[in-house]
């Protein structure tokens, strides 16, 4: 069934310049992909170009539609058609509910969850049109038990797994056999964001795996380190999951 | 009851023909009005546990459908059989589930006498003459016109002089298509991008089959009277319609009584009546009401009906190619005539074969043999889904072609109404297969073999298969009352400002899908209307 997997060329990056990002442009740099990094910060994006010549960078904040939309045509226009999408930008304000300031949940949103929607609607018209692609969008089981002080952060994650699960669902698996949309939750890592867990470059070979699948490899999933797990699943599901061999 | 309201124009069906030609008549200041008999359409998901399947209240086709099953005869008095019928209600009519080929008629379909004899020799029935009152180049100007309303997709056949159809770019094909292509062109074909009316949102499924919930695929009513209607045109609309009486009024008007969505009893009068409910039921509200033609009903309404023999096959593309994307992307008309005999388009499916689709389609099949099982259909589709899934693998990564090889008009083949054991009112049809559409078949089989050769092709349908969801020619045009109902333009012989505007005046049936002939029908009648 798994045929020769079409090589990936070119991986976007959003969030590049936060901390897995940053690392994921290098790792992937490093193994011979061209990179489209795309970010906020120039000075970020000029510190990744200048570490690898596979590495180009495309300021962006993703949350804006328009300029999200010509930030990845630029990096297509350059690089060739984009083979895969990790979609790392979010933000994680810390404050409690009841301190927050306007616009705080509403910023939140925007980046973490129309940020996320926005990179997806720039890459997939052409993936279909390609029958080629692989979307990872960084989500979180934050949603679950949002800590105390987390809360805009935990409701935007929550909102990725219908975003992913529904986007996944409205592609045409019968005629777009080859275009998988995932969500990729790395546990705590060390960035900017926490302050212990993973190394940020421990994520790459948790997240490679996504990537490199052939077309037979998962979709509309959620993963957490590597291990798949089966978010909202009920008892009566799992049952015919196992029995039809899903 | 409330007094009559007056209109310049009553058009009975909301489908491509009554769709269009109600657009075109709002436009030009006309007062008119649209009766339909599908209701506001609903987009529910279909509830689809195992227990409700069986319980039969799984309605994959969720009211998008006419609601009673097609009473088959192949001869009059004989036994009837059932068959599920594929015609779509509501706005935009068949054309909601239709897969949206929208080609051109060629010359030869209109000015041509097309009768078995000419292939097979000792024949001794004879078809209706079949001669258009039209010709092909009095419809070209019309067919420009739908094709650039419907805003169609394609590349133009490098077989046809006259091909000036405004066109848009097709989507891009994948590599199995590709190598199909060359194939074709290898054989000596002349393939071309197919023509669709699909405005190719990106992820778009083609939609064959069900309501297009994007607004992508192109029909009568969201390419022509829903925009009339948004720019305030004099048109509108009534859903849930049914026709209680209809009549010619004591000053020529015609004068219909209908109950609509609510119940509500209304009546309307309009110089101008137009029948555009189908091929299947326009002759039907002729029959019903005798009184629309002065109390007699004309003796060819609902004769000489025709279906398309709905061929399909598969086709194994070249190896090593991929196959994906959009699925209906290449035609030929290499073999549209074949020595003088009608054949067809060869044209991509547009589906994937699927197990639920091959389990409905070969329960079809048996309950159409008289092997039904009544009320436990839906057991068998179920019992059926191993069979499909086994058919599903075998296909996977083969193409799925059609074509709507010609049918020639009968005297004989006939559509009309008949009470079912229940009391419900069926659309009951005479009709079968003659040995000459065998004949036509059996060379059209061999003609597919050698386009494609080498290779496989494998038949799936039993040849000569009436396509039921292409219905035509029921109320034939004609030069003549003896042999057909309606003048070249669509008016009832004898009847001033009664109209019909939709498949039923076929005089032939074309090798190709009937919907743009219907529009481009349509606008030549709304024409007439408005000047």
């Amino acid at each position: 069934m798994s045929e020769a997997n079409r090589p990936i060329r070119h991986v976007a990056i959003t969030g590049a310049t936060g901390g897995i990002g940053g690392a994921l442009a290098r790792q992937f740099a490093e193994s011979g992909r061209v990179v489209s990094a795309i970010g906020r910060s120039q000075k970020g994006l000029d510190a990744l170009s200048a570490a690898h010549a596979n590495i180009s960078g495309f300021r962006a904040d993703v949350s804006q539609c328009a300029a999200c939309a010509s930030a990845f045509a630029a990096a297509s226009e350059a690089n060739g058609p984009i083979d895969v999408l990790i979609a790392a930008a979010a933000i994680y304000p810390k404050a409690f509910f009841f301190d927050q300031e306007p616009g705080h949940m509403e910023d939140t949103l925007r980046v973490n969850v129309v940020g996320v929607a926005n990179a997806m609607r720039c890459v997939l018209p052409a993936m279909l049109e390609r029958n080629f692609g692989r979307i990872v969008v960084f989500g979180s089981l934050a949603d679950m038990n949002p800590l105390p002080g987390s809360l805009a952060y935990s409701v935007s994650k929550g909102a990725l797994h219908s975003l992913v699960k529904g986007v996944a669902g409205e592609i045409d698996r019968d005629r777009f056999t080859n275009v998988l949309v995932n969500e990729f939750s790395p546990g705590a890592t060390r960035t900017a964001m926490s302050d212990g867990g993973h190394e940020p470059e421990d994520i790459y070979p948790m997240l490679l795996p996504l990537v490199e699948c052939g077309r037979d490899g998962p979709h509309g999933r959620f993963f957490q380190e590597g291990k798949e797990i089966r978010l909202g699943e009920s008892w009566k599901g799992t049952l015919k999951r196992i029995i039809l061999r899903r | 009851m409330a007094d009559a309201q007056e209109l310049d124009v009553i058009v009975i069906g909301a489908g491509m023909g009554g769709s269009v030609l109600a657009a075109r008549c709002g436009q030009a200041g006309l007062k008119t009005l649209v009766l339909e008999k599908g209701a506001t359409p609903k987009f529910v998901a279909p509830r689809k546990s195992i227990v409700d399947k069986l319980l039969g209240k799984y309605d994959a086709k969720g009211g998008e459908r006419w609601p009673t099953e097609l009473l088959l005869r192949r001869k009059p008095g004989g036994k009837a059989r059932v068959a599920n019928p594929i015609l779509g209600v509501g706005p935009g009519g068949s054309a909601r589930i239709y897969g949206a080929a929208l080609g051109r008629a060629q010359r030869e379909d209109f000015e041509e006498d097309f009768q078995p004899q000419g292939w097979l020799k000792n024949e001794a029935e004879r078809a209706l003459p079949n001669i258009w009152p039209v010709t092909y180049s009095e419809m070209l100007p019309f067919y420009r016109e739908a094709e650039a309303m419907l805003g169609l997709v394609g590349t133009h056949d490098p077989l046809d002089p006259d091909d000036d159809a405004p066109l848009g770019a097709p989507p891009p094909m994948s590599p199995a298509h590709h190598a199909l292509f060359e194939r074709l062109e290898a054989n000596g074909r002349h393939p071309y991008r197919m023509r669709v009316g699909i405005a190719y949102k990106p992820g778009c499924s083609e939609c064959q089959g069900i309501t297009c919930q994007r607004n992508c695929k192109a029909h009568g009513f969201n390419r022509a009277l829903l925009p009339a209607m948004e720019r305030q045109a004099p048109v509108s609309m009534d859903l849930g319609v049914s026709i209680k009486d209809a009549s010619k009024g004591a000053q020529g008007e015609w004068r219909v009584t209908y109950s609509d969505e609510t119940g509500d009893e209304r009546v309307v009068t309009a110089p101008k009546l137009v029948l555009a409910a189908g091929a299947l039921n326009t002759p039907r509200i002729l029959q019903a009401f005798p009184s629309l033609t002065g109390g007699r009903v004309p003796h060819m309404v609902g004769r000489g009906v025709m279906f398309h023999a709905g061929e399909m096959f598969a086709v194994n593309p070249p190896d090593g190619n991929e196959l994906y994307g959009h699925r209906r992307v290449l035609a030929f008309r290499d073999h549209y005539l074949d020595d003088g005999a009608p054949l067809a388009e060869c044209q991509s499916l547009g589906m994937v074969a699927k197990t639920g689709m091959i389990a409905d389609y070969v329960v079809d099949r048996a309950r159409m043999a008289g092997f039904g099982l009544g009320r436990l259909d839906k057991l068998g589709r179920l019992a059926m889904r191993p069979v499909g899934m086994v058919a599903e693998q075998h296909f996977a990564g083969q193409e799925l072609f059609t074509a709507a090889v010609q049918d020639l008009p009968y005297f004989e083949s006939f559509v009309g109404s008949e009470k079912d054991s229940y009391g419900n009112d069926r659309i009951a049809i005479t009709y079968r297969v003659r040995k000459e559409m065998s004949a036509r078949m059996k060379r059209f089989r061999a003609l597919m073999k050698e386009a494609f050769a080498p290779l496989p092709v494998t038949f799936l349908a039993p040849a000569g298969e009436p396509n039921l969801g292409h219905p035509m020619g029921s109320c034939r045009m004609g030069s003549d009352p003896e042999h057909s109902v309606v003048d070249g333009f669509g008016q009832v012989w004898g009847q001033e400002g009664l109209y019909i505007a939709d498949a039923s005046i076929f005089a032939s049936s074309l090798g190709i899908n009937p919907a743009l002939t219907v529009a481009a029908l349509a606008l030549r009648t709304a024409q007439r209307l408005t000047d």
